[in-house]
This record gives C-alpha cells, structure tokens and sequence, in this order.
C-alpha cells in the first residue's frame, strides 16, 4: 500500500518539475518585477495614506512637483516652481512685517496630460481642492490646507494660505501630492452626494466610502484608468500581483524607462527573502525588506553577482522618549527630568554597536532631531556623546546614586532609600527594536540601571490612552520608537511645549488639561528653544531660519528632550543592470524618480547612484 | 477502557496501583521516554548550575556563530549561547505545556463531568411564582428552597437592572424614533426575562450549552483568536490584564500564554470526559450510589471521575506537547514571550532570521520541542497500557 | 423530523445573537482601532482630525451600540465593507476573494493527509510494536512537531530557491491566466457608453473619445471581432493599446490549470504533513481498540484469516469513529490554515481573518466568524439528522 503512494508521489513530482517554466528574464523584455509585503488597500488618492500606496501611486501619478534626490524641489505638472523671486509666491505681511497669510500662483505646464490624452487642466484642480476639503471625506488631516482657491484659467490657478504654510510649494496638491483626474472622478463624486443628499452623516459617509472611495476605478476591479504619472494602470490581481504599463502621454516620457512594472504582493517578509534568492523578483519595494544584519548579510553572501544589495538613507529617525512628568513617582525618584540623568543614559548606551553589529553597518548614530539629510542640520556645537560608561557613573555619582549590594544603583529620596529601575517600552513583535532594547539593558546594567521591560503590540503602545498619557505614568520610562523625520519639515515642532501664538498653556505636552493632544510626550519644556521655533516657523529668509533653527539644535542636543539612537536605513535588492531604481530620506519612495528607472541592457544610462 | 477500581477497597487498590506499575514498566520505550523527560526537567531546573554562559551574556561580533568551539550549539542574534540558553528556555516552556495541560484538564474535566452527568436533565435556574415547577421544588428542597430561589431572583434582577442600563445608554446615542425603538426592545426584553424569572421558571439544559459552546468555540481558528485574546488582555481598559500584572510582575508574559492557551486548551478534554461520563452515568455503580442519597457532587466526584483516570491522564500527556508548539506557534506571529525571556518557541522563531545563514539554529530548539513532546507521548501510551490491561494500545 | 429540523433552525437564532454579540464585544474590547494605525501614518494628524474621525466612523461610541447598529444590518445581510481591501463588501472580499483559495488549499491537503495518513495507521496498528510502527510513530511527531513555519520556508529554499523545482511566490506566475487576450487592440481612449450588437452578431461599443482639437467628448463606435469574450462594459474605461477582449482556449486552460497545480505542491504536502501525523495515530488508536475487542477475539478464534480478521471485520468497526472524526473536521476545512498561507503567501482565510484582526478591519472578521460558526452549527444539525436516518432508535419529534 505504502508502495503504490510513493510511487504516486514520485510522479506527482516529476510532472511538476516538467512543469516548471523558464526562469524570469526581465531584462529582454524591458520589464521590472518588484517584491513587496503590503498590498494597497485602494488606489483613491484621497483618503489612503499606507506606505505602498504612497509608493505605487508615485509611479501613476504626478504631482505638481517632487523632490530630487539632493532635496531640491523640481517642479513636475508645474511649469516651474513658484518662489518669491519669480512672482509665483506673495507674501502678506502685518504692521510688524510678520507674514500673516501667502498665496501662491500655479502654472500648470503647457501639454501636461492625462494617460487618455486630455489635458491636465485647473478644473481637475479645483475638483481636488473640493473633494479634498469636504468634510464627509474621511480624510487623516487637513492641517495646512490652502484657505482658497482661485481658478484663474485653464492653466493658471492661485492657492491662499492663511495662516501661512512655509512648505507651501512642497506640499502644493493639497496636502497629497496625487492629482485624481476630474472628468474620471467627479461623474462618481456627483453621483455619490447626490445620493447622499439629506442623509445623516453617518449614512453620508458610508455612501462616500462604498461609491466614491469604493468605486471600482480606486480598487481591485478595474484600477486607476487614468493617470498623470510615468506609467498607467493595467491589471490588480487581487493578492498577487500588480501590473503596470508605460504611460506614452507623461510629459518626460523617457524612452529608456522599462515598459512594464509588475508588483509581486508578499504576506511575509522570509517569503520575500526566498523569492529574492530564488531570482523570482528583480528588485524590493520600499515595504519589503527589513535592515538587520542578518538578513543584510545573508542576501549579501548569496547574491553571487545575480543582484545588488543596498541600503538607503531614510526619513526614520530611531530614539526614545523620555518620561519627564515630575508629579509621576518614579520620574521624580529617578531624576528624569533633570538633564544629567538623560545624559548619563545617552553615554550608558553604545550606540555605535548597535549600528554596526546588530544594524549590519547601516544606520547612522543620531544626535540630533533634525535629519541629517536636511540643509539646516547643524554638527556645530553638537556633542556626540561617544559611549563613555564612566561619564556615566560620575554623572550618576554627582546625583546622590551609589551602587548598593546588587551592583544596581541607589539613592535617597525624600528619606526614602529608591533603587535605579528603569521602564522601557518598545513594540513587540518587532524583531530589530527587541533586540536593540536587549542589548541596552545589558549597556545600562553595566552602569548600575536595571531596566523593566514593558512592551506591548504597536496597536496598544500606539492607543492615545497609553502614548499620550506618560503624565499619568502610563509609561514610567523609556519608550523606543521611529518618528519619520523629513528633511523638509525640520520637525523640531516635535518638541516644542508652548504655541505663543495660542491661548492654551503647554499645547504640544499631552495633559488631562488638553485632551492629551501634541507630539511631545515625555512633557520637555524649553522656553528658549520654543520662541526660536516660533520665529523660524515664521521666517521666509532661508538664511536667517538656518541660524535660528541652529541654535535651536544645539539646545536640543544639550537638553535632551528625548534621547536619539540613530537613522535608520531601508534595504532592498536589485537585479544587477538595474539602474535608478532608488530612494533616500529626500524622495523617500523609488517612484518618486520613477522614469528614471531602467535595464543597463536596453539602454539606460545610470543619473541616480544606486546606494 | 472500563476499570471499577474506584469503589473497592484500600488494600486492593494498591495491588491495583502496584499492578500499575509492573505493566507500565515492562512497556520499555514509555520508560525511556520517562528518563528523557527526567533529563529534560533535570537539566532545566538546575540549568543554573549546569549552564556554561549566562542566557543574557551577549557578544554582538560574534553573532549567529556556527556549534563547536566554545560554544557548543552557537549563538544566537545578539551572540549569546545557544545551549545556555535552551536550558533556561526548558523552564518556560515545560512550564507552560505542563501548567496550560493541567489547568485545561481542570476546567476540561469539570465542565465535561457536568454537561455529561446532566445531560439531558434540565437545570432549573429559577422558579417562578406561578411555575408548575414550584410546589414540586419546595417539597425537594423545602426549607431551604427560598432562600435558594431568592438568591437566583436577586441574579436575574441584576441581569434586568443592567439591560435597562444598557438599553438607556444606547437610547441616549439615537434620536427620534429610535429611542423609542431602543427602549421597546430593552423593556420587553427585561420584561421577558422577568416573567420567566420570577412568573414561570428559567430551566436550562446545561449539557446543550456547554456542548454547543464547545462546538462552536473549536470551530473558530485559534491563532487567529489567540491573538485577538492577547490583544484583549493588552488593552489598558480591560483590567484584567492590569490585575494580572499587578500579581505577577515580570512573570506576566508567561501568565498571559497560559491564560490564553488555557482558554483553548480545555476544549477537547471536556468533549472526551462529557462522552465518558455519559456512558459511566448509565452504569451499575452509579445507580447504586444514587440509590444511598449521594448527592449529585458526591457522585461525580467519587464514583464517576475515578472511572475517567486513564483518559485524563493520556489527554494531559498529549497536551503537553502541544502547548509547547503552541507556544511556538505565537511567538512566530509576534504575540508570544517577548525574547528577553527564553523559551523553545521565542528562540525558534528569532532563529528563523537565520535559516538562511545558519539553519542549525532553529534545529537546537526544534530538537527540544521534539523530544519533549515524542517522550510525553511515549509516556501517555506507556501510561494508557499500564492503567487499561485490556487493551494493549 | 421537518418539525424537528425547524425548531432546532429556530433554536439556532439565539444562539447565533449570542456568538455574534461575544465575538463581536471580543473584537471591540481589543486595543486602539484604525484610526491610531492612520495617527501612526500621519503624526501631522491633530486631536481634533482623530476626534472628527472617531466620531465620523462611529468609533466613539460604547461597543454594545455599535453591535446594534451591525446587528440592524447583519439583520439585512449587509456585513459592512472591508476598508482594507478597497471598501468592497466584507461578505463579497471573504466568499468571492478567499474561500474558493482556502478550499482549494485544505480540501487538497485534507484528502491527502486521510488518504496517506490512514493506511500508514493501519499498517502501524497491524504491525504493532515492529521497527515500522516505531519508524512511522516518530516520523509522525516529526511532523507533529516541526512547526509549519519553518517547514514551509525549509521547502521553499530547498525545493523553490535552490532546486527550482517548484515556485516560491504564492498561487499563480505572472503572467498565467485562464484566458488569452485578443490579438484586435484598442486604438482609442475613453469610456465605454453603450453596448450592442450589430446584425452579423458582432458587439459594438461606443466610447466617448476626447477631441484635442475641440475639447469636446465624440462618440465613436467600435465593432468588435465576433466570438469575443469579456469585452468592456458600459462605464468601463478602455485605453489605448488594451485588448479588445479574451477568450478561453483548451491551451490557456491547461497552462493555468498546470500552474495552479504547481503551485499547490508545496502548501498541500506542508500543509498535509501535519494533518498525516494525527490522522496516523488517531487511526492506529482505533485499530487497535477495535483488534482487542471479543468479537475479533471470535473471528480469530473461528479460525479465519489473519488479512480477513483485520481487514474485514476489524478494520470496518474502527472506521467509525474515524468517519466521526472525519465528519466533525469538515468544518475545519473553512478556517483555512494561517501559518501555512502566510509563509506560502497564499490569500486564504485564514490570513484575511489574521490580517483584519491585526489592521482593525472588523468587518471582515465578523463575516469570517460568524461563517464559521453558522457553519459548525450547520454541520452539528446534519449531523444529528443523519444519525437519525441510519440509526432506527433515534426518532426526532
């Protein structure tokens, strides 16, 4: 009996293996197969913010600028982009000469056009204007939206900014940088409020969502038709793949560009890693693989001269926060809102390890809040905190701690004997921060802190009730995680306290007093460093903001809001002959220079080193 | 599987016992399973004293590093020893398949007596006033049935008390018609519930609903619902989690896993006892002792469960191994021990990082979850020999 | 029985309230929702933007009012749509997107397993205690123990990355479809705004096409071959370059079917591995019981043949609680197997279940449950009806 089914099986598998068809050959047909983790839920344009939607939708579609790989800002369905200088930004100003409002000017370039051939006109404009600003829209945020909007014709329209946005022209599509066509989407915008009219709100939304959001050009069945971008939609294979073809309508059609661009959707990233080594996919997506030093150095030993492996900058900026709410019992016992105790935990930890052994080499150490990419990063007067464990210890010392008989430190508090046990809170299950946290335990002990952890799924950390709540000692400690830090925006606003401008006290510091609204979490308070963000958010003359946002690094760097680990990389792979397949903290995505990207063996010529 | 051990006398019994034994030692591979397991247990309690490294000692230039020299099986991703740590790793995972394959069995057991004692015999929850069911309950219980029956009354009016909460919450988010609608349905809900109450009588068969609970809960996919269980005992606003922190500490991880497995694990046994304690409740000696006043507690528990030994003891065996891969299973997933605790599972799953450059580190710990688990069911079968002569299984 | 059958269909309601209201209060009770997922993607997003959010979506109210509002359309079969996948109803993503997939994958590796696992517990059974009763019993807590995960990335570098004897990415190549697109292409841009056919039987399509030089739309008609399938329909977009239709051939069918075939392997045989562990000794078990039993004891001792005492009359009796087995697993078979798809990256429930617990979209998990358990209770009324049928002392009234 046994006998019969091995034979069967033997069977089974010989068919199958003559079964197989031929190895992929991109290359010779001009086609790219990229592997990714994530699926897009939709293509809408609107409401979606995932991050492979973010990628996928930069090849379909164009915005009226991007950003080059140097941070310069290109302009793209802009004719060019508006300054002071060339009339396409005013500038508003009060008695006092601060700027209190700014419009801009556009010009959309002369045969931009859709992937049907029309042209791109103000009306697809000011219908994404419309949608974008209706408020039965479930969009994430309209921070920074322009107040109005004038169409002025065909090809020039002007956006007000009031107050005033200093990253206007960066941010020009009305916070997404991806322009839906209106002669595809505004019959099913119609159609949707129409019916939607005189219905509660809650059943508006719902119509929004299943005939707006839902339509079949935004999701599976039939994809974005039209398109502005370098390449159009063709088919969505529901959790497998994507494919998409050479838009010949872009107006930098490039005839080097590869023809087709198919997305292989991947549920786990050791899967992907498989289909990489099996030479199933040319090159990783954005969202795909994850920068350990394993994994680096496994696809590194056996690339064997099939494909590259690259480790891009990024926007991701690793560090901890730190609790600094006197009125919670274990920050007062600890001192963590005394400057020397954050500090002595900077120097306690050897982030140049981690970086190198447990990172594979690719992160950068980071000891500051403003993305080295960025041009008012500042290294002077910047203190680098090498890893110095007996700075630590004198540190520690100078604040009353002695190690007591376990080696962990301690020290009296209001007559109270208190020991130096410390709170650390990550995300678990990600395997990369788990392992950094285990390492610095192992530093921390070293100087006499023992560390507790206290980690929790991204989905509970993440809970306003928990991360916005370090001053009801939700978290006592520590907490790890990844701001995305762009060069653009500075985000020093990250760790400012007090908004002058507003009525409330301490708007940014998450309080029962303001909902447990703002970013600074761990409660740091600076008045200094707050008015030099307040003047620079404000100021228009790049060379005068430089020099404030400087001084307000340095203050950062001394202080220590928030102690920074490091910069974090991506990784990918790419098939060898690839070219311009790439990102970095400044364009973030591949497809940001998506027609840039081609075969060596069909005539590309390398623009964009590939690190 | 029959035995009638359980009624008879104390010498004999221990002949029984001692029989027991003989049998179960001739079965050779049940007791060099028992050896390993010893081994196994040994090793991991003592894993302090026998261990060359420190689990937590790291040395980040040496990771992933390849069994031999200092390192008997390697290290690991932060270059800690491997073997160091499999032996640590032992106490949490034998602790978790054998406290999650006791506990199950506990719940297991009980429930499953229950539903199978009272199958088909209705529960009466309570008695109403004008209940066909009252005059006969009071002669069964006389004068302890109102102050039994008023305590059941005092339940079912909390239940009513809290639908009407419920109902004027849900009342306050609605507007117009539909507070009219919310309260017709949350009064004549209340109002049902109180005639059966307190009018006609709440009888319940409670064989139905456990077996169908069981039913429909192993229908579910576990891995999925662990984790929405897990998630559940995360979550800052279901204190039960804060509760299980607050006793347990750093421990809480592990306490987690076995609440969670706990949750599933019971399952099976239950459906095994409820089958068996059907057919034990049909039998001779069951009668008889019904037939010298035993109450029904004292029926389940000295004449019926000792009759269910040798199933239990082969269903806790099996469990056993089990929970370990269960363990595995969501540590794999991101929702198991977090990894500065070793177990089998935890190391298994950060070891697959490295399958490709060093696949000998996931054999480490899936050797030991193999072993654990082949010589527990070794010992089951061995154990299931030993206690049911007849059959030679 | 009809009248028994109907009140255990009504007996049913309750009980499925009763699911339906725990799962659904579980589900609720879990920590942070989607919109922390959309702060987390956003950190510009305000107190204000997730307050207007929370509210817009309902999500602010106590979790028992948001289970009368899915009631009241559960009540009407509407499930809600599954925001994750592209708003389209959470009933048509679940049975139209992933059961058939699931179903392929486990009603594959659960015929497998039995038809493997079976024989080799009878084997083991009837050679009790021989060096092939010890090979298999280990080889099965092998399989019992290796968790699927790392089997399933062990098969796919050795069989896919390494061998290439099988493919590593999921259900289907690229490139492989069922059909063949036509060779006639689409020389034009535009919508389709209607369809008919002309007198040879031919489709025509009008699409309004846009008139660079007067910006104006102009119908333009399009006759397409005859025999063409899956042509566009009214409303759709048709594009330059893009295939008029396609059509199936007995080429195309084999080539996807060889494909999906070849994809299959190594799911089913991980999958099955698992599967053939239990089912060996659960069979082995009964085989056992059943050879010890007095009326084996008789056949032998009339007697009769080894082959035809095991096979003929042992054999058959511990069939039936293996049928039992067999029968109470069916309902398994819909849960998919989520270790399994995940690392074979096939879409299967039980991935969409995992997938829509981890990202917050609830509908689709309330679908998948409460198909679930529909169909378990389902599966336990058949259940009891048959054995009502076959065994003459039960009688339902």
């Amino acid at each position: 009996m046994k006998k019969k089914w091995l034979t069967a099986f033997g069977v089974m598998a010989l068919g199958a293996v003559a079964l197989s068809p031929s190895v992929l050959a991109s290359a010779s047909d001009n086609s790219l197969i990229l592997g990714t983790t994530q699926q897009p839920s939709a293509l809408e344009p609107f409401v979606n913010n995932q991050a492979i939607s973010a990628e996928v939708l930069g090849w379909l579609y164009a915005g009226l600028t991007y950003f080059d790989q140097n941070g310069t800002l290109q302009a793209d369905l802009a004719s060019e982009v508006p300054t002071e200088k060339n009339g396409g930004v005013k500038l508003t100003k009060n008695a006092a000469g601060d700027v209190t409002a700014q419009t801009i000017r556009w010009n959309i370039r002369a045969g931009a056009k859709w992937s049907d051939g029309r042209p791109i006109t103000t009306a697809d404009m000011k219908f994404n204007y419309d949608v974008f600003g209706d408020e039965r829209l479930p969009v994430s945020s309209r921070d920074n939206y322009p107040k109005t909007m004038k169409v002025i014709d065909d090809n020039t329209f002007e956006v007000t900014y009031d107050p005033p946005y200093l990253f206007a022209t960066a941010a020009p599509s009305f916070v997404q940088n991806f322009i839906a066509p209106a002669h595809i989407w505004k019959p099913l915008w119609d159609k949707a409020t129409a019916s939607a009219q005189g219905k509660s709100k809650e059943q508006q939304l719902e119509i929004i969502q299943k005939d707006f959001l839902g339509a079949s050009i935004a999701t599976s069945k039939q994809g974005p038709v039209v398109t502005s971008g370098p390449f159009k939609f063709q088919k969505w294979q529901r959790d497998q793949s994507w494919t998409l073809v050479r838009n010949p309508n872009y107006w930098r059609n490039n005839p080097q560009m590869v023809d087709r661009l198919i997305y292989k959707f991947f549920q786990k990233t050791d899967t992907l890693q498989v289909n990489v080594l099996a030479g199933q996919v040319d090159a990783t997506s954005s969202v795909g693989l994850v920068a350990s030093a394993t994994t680096i150095k496994t696809l590194k030993d056996s690339a064997k001269g099939l494909y590259s492996v690259f480790t891009p900058k990024t926007a991701l900026w690793e560090h901890w926060d730190v609790n600094q709410f006197s009125q919670v019992q274990e920050v007062k016992d600890l001192g963590l809102n005394d400057v020397r105790t954050r500090q002595a935990l900077v120097y306690g930890i050897d982030r140049e390890t981690v970086t190198r052994d447990l990172r594979g080499g690719t992160a950068r150490v980071s000891n500051n809040v403003v993305n080295s990419l960025s041009n008012v990063f500042t290294t002077q007067g910047i203190n680098n905190y090498d890893y110095n464990p007996e700075k630590s210890k004198q540190l520690l010392t100078a604040m009353g701690w002695k190690p007591g008989s376990d080696g962990i430190m301690e020290r009296t508090v209001d007559g109270k004997t208190v020991k130096f046990v410390l709170e650390y809170v990550t995300t678990a299950g990600n395997a990369v921060r788990e392992r950094d946290q285990q390492f610095y335990k192992d530093n921390l002990k070293k100087i006499g802190i023992d560390v507790k952890f206290n980690n929790a799924p991204s989905s509970v950390v993440f809970d306003d009730a928990f991360i916005a709540q370090a001053s009801n000692g939700k978290w006592k400690g520590l907490f790890q995680f990844a701001y995305v830090q762009q060069p653009l925006t500075e985000d020093l606003g990250l760790y400012y306290c007090d908004d002058p401008a507003s009525k409330t006290v301490k708007d940014n510091v998450p309080t029962v007093d303001n909902g447990f609204a703002g970013q600074n979490i761990g409660g740091w308070c600076n008045a200094e460093f707050d008015s030099l963000w307040d003047k620079a958010r404000r100021e228009f003359d790049v060379d005068a903001r430089k020099a404030i946002l400087a001084k307000a690094q340095v203050i950062w760097n001394r202080e220590l809001p928030a102690i920074p680990l490091y910069e974090r990389t991506d990784l990918y792979t790419a098939r060898n002959g690839l070219l311009n397949y790439t990102w970095n903290a400044n364009t973030r995505y591949p497809s940001n220079l998506g027609w840039l990207v081609g075969w060596k063996q069909r005539g590309a010529k390398e623009t964009i080193p590939m690190k | 599987m029959s035995l009638t051990t359980a009624t008879t006398a104390t010498p004999a019994k221990r002949k029984e016992e001692n029989k027991t034994w003989q049998r179960f030692k001739k079965h050779r591979l049940a007791m060099f399973s028992l050896a390993v397991l010893g081994l196994l247990f040994f090793v991991s309690i003592f894993a302090p004293l026998i261990a060359p490294f420190s689990p937590t000692l790291n040395e980040t230039s040496n990771t992933w590093a390849q069994p031999g020299g200092r390192h008997l099986m390697g290290t690991d991703d932060l270059g800690r020893d491997v073997f160091s740590q499999l032996l640590y790793a032992g106490r949490v995972s034998l602790l978790i398949g054998v406290a999650v394959a006791l506990l199950s069995a506990l719940i297991g057991v009980t429930l499953g007596t229950i539903a199978g004692y009272y199958s088909g015999q209705p529960v009466i929850f309570s008695v109403g006033l004008r209940s066909s069911l009252l005059a006969e309950q009071q002669r069964l219980e006389g004068s302890s049935f109102w102050w039994k029956n008023g305590l059941k009354w005092l339940v079912w009016a909390s239940v009513i008390a809290f639908t009407l909460l419920v109902t004027s919450q849900f009342a306050a988010t609605y507007s117009g018609v539909g507070v009219v609608i919310a309260w017709l349905v949350g009064v004549g809900l209340s109002m049902t519930i109180a005639y059966f109450a307190f009018v006609q009588a709440i009888v319940v068969d409670i064989d139905n609903i456990i077996s169908r609970f069981i039913d429909v809960m192993l229908s579910l996919p576990q891995i999925p619902f662990l984790l929405i269980l897990s998630g559940l005992l995360a979550n800052p606003d279901v204190k039960l989690g804060g509760v299980l922190d607050s006793i347990f500490g750093s421990a809480r991880p592990i306490v987690l896993i076995i609440f969670v497995l706990v949750l599933f694990g019971w399952l099976g046994t239950a459906r095994v006892i409820r089958g068996l304690v059907l057919s034990l409740r049909q039998r001779e000696f069951t009668d008889a002792a019904k037939a010298l006043g035993s109450s029904d507690w004292r029926v389940m528990i000295r004449h019926i469960l000792p009759n269910a030994v040798a199933p239990i003891i082969v269903q806790v065996t099996l469990d056993v191994g089990n929970n370990i891969i269960s363990e595995s299973a969501l540590s794999f997933l991101g929702y198991g021990i977090p990894r500065d605790i070793p177990s089998w599972g935890n190391m298994l799953s950060s070891a697959q990082e490295a399958i490709f450059q060093n696949p000998l580190a996931s054999f480490w710990p899936g050797l030991f979850i193999l072993l654990t688990s082949l010589s527990i069911n070794f010992l089951g079968d061995g154990l299931r020999d030993a206690l049911d002569p007849r059959s030679r299984l | 029985m009809l009248l028994y059958t109907s009140r255990r269909l009504i007996g049913m309601i309750p009980l499925l309230l009763a699911i339906s209201m725990a799962i659904f209060g579980l589900v609720q009770l879990q920590p942070g929702d989607f919109i922390d997922e959309l702060k987390l993607a956003n950190p510009k997003m305000t107190v204000d933007d997730v307050a207007r959010l929370r509210h817009d979506y309902g999500l602010d109210q106590p979790w028992y009012v948001q289970y009368g509002k899915w009631l009241s359309k559960a009540a009407v079969l509407d499930f809600g749509v599954s925001r994750e996948n592209g708003y389209i109803s959470a009933t048509e993503y679940v049975f139209q997107q992933r059961l058939q997939n699931t179903l392929t994958l486990t009603t594959m590796s659960f015929v497998l397993s039995l038809l493997v696992g079976l024989p080799i517990g009878i084997y083991a059974a009837v050679k009790q205690y021989s060096i092939l009763d010890y090979v298999t019993t280990f080889l099965s807590f092998v399989g019992y123990s290796v968790p699927v995960f790392w089997l399933g990335i062990m098969m796919l570098l050795l069989f896919g990355a390494k061998l290439k004897w099988f493919p590593t990415d999921g259900m289907q190549s690229e490139g492989v479809s069922m059909t063949v697109e036509s060779d006639e292409k689409f020389d034009l841009n535009g919508q389709v705004l209607s369809v008919s056919k002309n007198a040879q039987g031919q489709p025509v399509i009008t699409v309004g096409v846009y008139n660079e030089a007067t910006k104006l739309e102009e119908p333009k008609a399009v006759t397409l071959p005859a025999g063409i399938q899956n042509y566009p329909k009214m409303g759709d977009y048709v594009s330059l370059g893009q295939a008029m239709g396609s059509r199936v051939t007995l080429q195309s069918w084999l080539n996807a079917t060889k494909d999906a075939l070849w994809h299959l392997v190594l799911p089913v045989i991980a999958l099955s591995l698992i599967q053939i562990a239990s089912w060996t000794r659960f069979m082995r078990a009964s085989l056992l019981e059943v050879v010890n039993q007095d009326f084996v004891r008789t056949a032998r001792g009339k007697g009769l043949a080894e082959r035809v005492v095991v096979y003929k009359h042992a054999l058959r009796n511990a069939l039936i609680p293996i049928v039992t087995l067999v029968g109470l697993s069916i309902p398994g078979v819909l849960n998919g197997a989520v270790l399994t798809e995940s690392v074979f990256n096939w879409p299967g429930m039980g991935t969409a279940l995992l997938s829509s617990v981890v990202q917050k979209d609830y509908n689709v998990a309330m679908v998948i449950l409460m198909m679930l358990a529909i169909a378990t209770l389902a599966s336990n009324l058949l259940a009891d009806l048959v054995y009502a049928l076959v065994d003459p002392r039960i009688r339902y009234n």
